[in-house]
């Protein structure tokens, strides 16, 4: 303790010189931008035509003016069942295979290695099959319905608004899970043995053993996941945009913030030109949103965690 | 007890099961790709679900000379690999020094990196369009490098960071007494120690970096520039498409990491996980 | 830190190397037009136009590059606005047209392009004038809209080509009683819905071609006129003939339906004539182009045309000019058509594919021929915008989460929030 306070001194050349790459690359191309997105924000701008200022006027239309506010709360609405749900479908279930992968299974180093898979394939490659799989004719997923004498379940899924966004969290999971599953299997193998083996003499069952011991001393990863998958989900939109189209079909169904800004701020392809002012201001908005949450979060739980 | 390991047993049966059935929905859409990569057009169209019936080859050999795949693949490789040294040792030192060192506005820096963990790139795209353009980089590969190690910096410096504070202190003052100064320490005691969280960072911005069309889209417009993602959407017609050479692009863009990963799928997962579950 | 040393050194040279690469140089003596296209699958016939234009004038080389249509505007805009536009560029008529024409970044070529006014239907243009009444463009490929049928089908189920609108539900209705499905369609796509239905293939005789529309444009009546609601109507009359699942069908699905015959009727745009027989060179087929009310009666048909348009601040002004002149030909012209397999207003082409024949025939028989008028130029200029309005609200109605009605009344609500004329 005492020879780091020794350290807390002015800044030396070799700190500056550790940082400084980082720093500029870092400043120039990604903290740059954005401060011009928030200037942005306060301008009516259609990109071709000429800049007009409107202080926070954009903020304004977008949480009071028709349809835009209706569109960015049916978007929020979206992006927070679709993290919800993701929590439940990803997350849960990637934590219940890790704790099962983490017992002596056997080929657990496959299923591992199969289960990950998904995550290094291209957003393009996974929303292009699983529409194939979707599909309400030929695809595999109704034909299997139907062959096990499920046809009554069979539908349009990425057409049915009912099933639309859920059909896109459920492939966003399939893609993602390996990552939970992993993060969760290295933590539960972190923990020292003796605890289970404790848990397991004392003859705790196997959800005594997840519920008390092996969840709490994750917990740390669990935070973790869960504000990478808040961050991912608040700003979700490659694989609606592949599956559904920047109008987030069938009539805004799936419309999340991703696809709602890239609409406001780009336009559609044929349609209005889009108004990067106010595009620019939904991007503030979103930001704000991502980092007053996941800053709340980390506070909260970092109360929370369980030494060992 | 005896119950219970019968139950056990019979449990043990249906989680195979369970297990197997689900590797298979992640197993065989891919192999769909890779039947549907080697029918004609016209097969795709009448079974796309089928094995194919004969084998189209040549679809790859369009793609990979006429459709310009070979440059494509080269671009690729040159702004992924570029990208993530440059995102290696611009983080590695800077992580190095936030965790290392005490400061005046370590704390601040510290989260000022970490706040570009929320920032997606994609929100920016057009004062960074301009920005590149008045650098006069518009249409090279030096927008996609600088772009690329530029939202790669926070994930990395979060997480090298964490691995640097975890070093024990005693071997950087045995270093500083021997005499070694401060960038020996980091670039021969320190760095080497942190492998795992460097081959995450690689392997995490890697998969990003290679797997992402976003940015080419907007920054690069001539052809012999084009990366693959970028190099792919050039089969999706406005109304028409050849599905047999998206299949087959398809199949090349996703066969470079599937390659790697089939052969390091442990340092893939180690890195990756170990990295998260430090952080 | 000669190991660090050698680092930087490494990172230096890597960095020249990249600065380097940005001042490209192309051969010298010689200019270059860049040129953009959202058509990606026109790039091979482009680059024989392109050949045919550069054997005439050497000197220009011209250099085109189509994007993914999604993404074409965007990129557009941002090299527009960052100064690197390209020095030509394809356009849609209308909304993109007067968005770029009306701030400034288009070329106008009244008087530069002779041929406009002689290879060209002056109702072909009014798409290509920006909002001062300069013409900034020269349209292209156009399509004709109408229903594609399976003749093999036809003759199976005893049926003939449908004459008007009772007639093509006539039919329908026959061929789902004989167990098939009649329609290929599906909206899971909501453009399809919007451009090749309503826009393209029926709406024009719906609304008689600019009877309504134009009263809507002064205000005299809106989206609630009874005509309005009833072109919904008739439209939401196909869904019963649609295949199970519709809503899930994306418009590749439905060109996988029809060509691969597991429906016998597919509403769509004439630009699918080479795809299909490309896809399925067994497939019988022809189109029956403009339905009206009874057989023989009046019909209106749509042609929306694209056009190729030119940047203001181009390098080479007296280049471009020449291309574009090349564009205007009737060379091109038939060029164009015989290689895209697809039709042009240029006057005077021959058409030599029966259905382009065909579809000539109806142009010039059609009480009206008009541009896509009812979603795109004027109720497209604000949001929210005609176009989405439009696509979801039919989207809805086909789901039956909507009535004509009611989605007539969410486009008119939407309209109202900034269209004048309709705000009393």
């Amino acid at each position: 303790m005492n020879l780091k306070a020794k350290q807390k001194r002015p800044v030396q050349t070799h700190i500056v010189v550790f940082i400084i790459p980082a720093l500029i690359i870092y400043t120039v191309f990604v903290v740059y931008p954005f401060l011009v997105s928030f200037r942005l924000s306060l301008y009516d701008w259609k990109g071709l035509g000429p800049m007009i200022y409107v202080g926070l006027g954009n903020f304004v239309k977008l949480f009071t003016k028709e349809p835009f506010n209706q569109q960015f709360f049916n978007a929020l609405k979206h992006n927070i069942i679709f993290f919800v749900v993701t929590m439940v479908v990803q997350n849960l279930v990637g934590l219940v295979l890790a704790i099962i992968l983490s017992r002596r299974i056997k080929g657990s180093a496959v299923f591992q290695a199969v289960y990950f898979l998904p995550v290094t394939l291209s957003l393009v490659v996974v929303g292009y099959l699983w529409t194939l799989m979707l599909n309400p004719m030929w695809g595999t997923v109704n034909l299997i319905l139907r062959a096990v004498g499920l046809g009554s379940l069979a539908r349009p899924w990425l057409g049915d608004p009912h099933t639309a966004l859920l059909a896109i969290i459920f492939v966003n999971a399939w893609q993602w899970i390996g990552f939970p599953l992993l993060v969760f299997l290295a933590s539960i193998q972190g923990i020292p043995d003796e605890f289970f083996e404790a848990a397991r003499i004392d003859g705790a069952s196997e959800w005594h053993v997840a519920r008390y011991i092996t969840v709490p001393l994750i917990l740390p990863s669990i935070t973790m996941v869960t504000i990478m998958t808040f961050i991912g989900t608040m700003n979700a939109f490659d694989i609606v945009y592949t599956m559904e189209g920047i109008l987030g079909s069938p009539f805004f169904s799936t419309d999340v913030l991703g696809t709602f800004f890239y609409r406001t701020a780009f336009g559609t392809v044929w349609g209005t030109p889009g108004n990067l002012g106010f595009g620019s201001a939904v991007a503030v908005v979103m930001f704000l949103m991502v980092l007053i949450v996941s800053y709340t979060w980390l506070r909260i739980t970092r109360k929370h965690e369980v030494q060992y | 007890m005896v119950n219970r390991s019968r139950v056990g047993s019979l449990g043990r049966i249906a989680l195979y099961i369970l297990l197997v059935a689900y590797g298979l929905t992640i197993v065989y859409p891919l192999f769909i790709m890779l039947c549907n990569s080697v029918k004609t057009g016209q097969e795709i169209f009448a079974n796309p679900f089928s094995l194919p019936s004969s084998f189209a080859w040549d679809n790859y050999s369009y793609v990979w000379s006429v459709a310009s795949f070979n440059a494509y693949l080269k671009n690729s490789v040159f702004v992924t690999v570029v990208s993530v040294f440059l995102v290696l040792v611009v983080s590695s030192s800077a992580a190095f020094a936030l965790a290392r060192y005490r400061f005046t506005g370590n704390t601040f820096l510290y989260l000022f990196f970490l706040s570009g963990l929320m920032l997606p790139i994609r929100l920016g795209i057009i004062p960074l369009f301009v920005l590149m353009k008045n650098l006069n980089l518009l249409d090279t590969y030096a927008s996609l490098i600088l772009t690329y190690t530029a939202s790669a910096i926070p994930f990395a410096v979060f997480i090298l960071t964490g691995f640097f504070k975890a070093l024990p202190k005693e071997l950087e003052y045995a270093a500083r007494i021997d005499g070694c100064n401060e960038y020996r320490i980091y670039y021969q005691i320190m760095l080497p120690l942190v492998r795992p969280a460097l081959a995450t960072v690689a392997i995490f911005n890697f998969v990003q970096t290679w797997n992402d069309f976003f940015i080419p889209l907007v920054f690069i417009s001539s052809d012999h520039l084009k990366t693959v993602p970028l190099g792919m959407t050039n089969f999706f017609g406005q109304y028409q498409t050849d599905w047999n050479y998206l299949f087959a692009g398809l199949t090349l863009a996703t066969l470079p990491t599937l390659i790697m990963y089939l052969f390091m799928s442990k340092q893939f997962i180690k890195g990756l996980t170990a990295g998260a579950v430090k952080g | 830190m000669p190991k660090k040393r050698g680092l930087y050194a490494v990172i230096f040279l890597l960095a020249l190397l990249l600065v380097l690469q940005t001042s490209v140089v192309y051969g010298a003596g010689k200019v270059q037009l860049n040129f953009w296209s959202l058509r990606t699958e026109d790039v091979p016939a482009y680059q024989k136009f392109i050949k045919a234009f550069e054997a005439k004038n050497p000197g220009i080389t011209v250099k085109f590059t189509a994007y993914k249509n999604t993404e074409y505007r965007n990129i557009l805009k941002t090299a527009i606005l960052g100064g690197s536009g390209p020095d030509l560029f394809w356009s849609s008529e209308f909304t993109m047209l007067q968005e770029y024409a009306d701030n400034g970044y288009l070329m106008p070529l009244d008087g530069k392009v002779p041929a406009i006014k002689t290879n060209f239907r002056p109702g072909d243009l009014e798409g290509v004038k920006g909002s001062d009444g300069k013409i900034y463009g020269i349209p292209h490929g156009s399509y004709v809209y109408g229903v594609y049928y399976n003749k093999n089908a036809f003759k199976k189920f005893g049926l003939a080509e449908p004459q008007s609108w009772p007639d093509l539900i006539k039919v329908a209705q026959a061929i789902k009683g004989a167990g098939a499905v009649p329609f290929a369609q599906g909206t899971k796509d909501s453009w399809t819905l919007q451009e090749c239905m309503f826009e393209g293939a029926f709406g024009p005789t719906f609304l008689r071609g600019r009877e309504w529309y134009d009263a809507a444009v002064k205000g005299k009546t809106n989206f609630l006129d009874p005509r309005f609601v009833k072109a919904l109507e008739n439209l939401l009359d196909l869904k019963p003939f649609f295949p199970a699942g519709f809503e899930g069908i994306s418009y590749t699905d439905t060109q996988m339906l029809f060509t691969q015959e597991r429906a016998a009727m597919f509403i769509g745009g004439s630009w699918e004539i080479g795809f299909f027989e490309r896809m399925n060179p067994k497939l019988d087929f022809d189109m029956a182009i403009g339905f009206p009310e009874t057989k023989g009666g009046p019909y209106w048909l749509a042609t929306p045309a694209n056009c190729t348009v030119v940047n203001a601040k181009t390098k080479h002004p007296a280049e471009v000019i020449k291309f574009m002149n090349f564009l205007a030909s009737k060379e091109f012209g038939q060029m164009y058509s015989s290689e895209l397999k697809t039709m042009t207003p240029i006057l005077g082409v021959k058409y030599t594919h029966p259905i382009f024949a065909k579809a000539s025939r109806r142009l010039d028989e059609a009480k009206g021929v008009v541009p896509f008028l009812y979603s795109y130029p004027v109720f497209n200029r604000e949001e929210p915008a005609g176009d989405v309005l439009f696509a979801n609200g039919l989207q809805a109605m086909f789901a039956g989460k909507k009535t004509p009605k009611q989605v007539a009344e969410d486009i008119q609500n939407g309209i109202a929030k900034w269209y004048k004329p309709f705000k009393h």
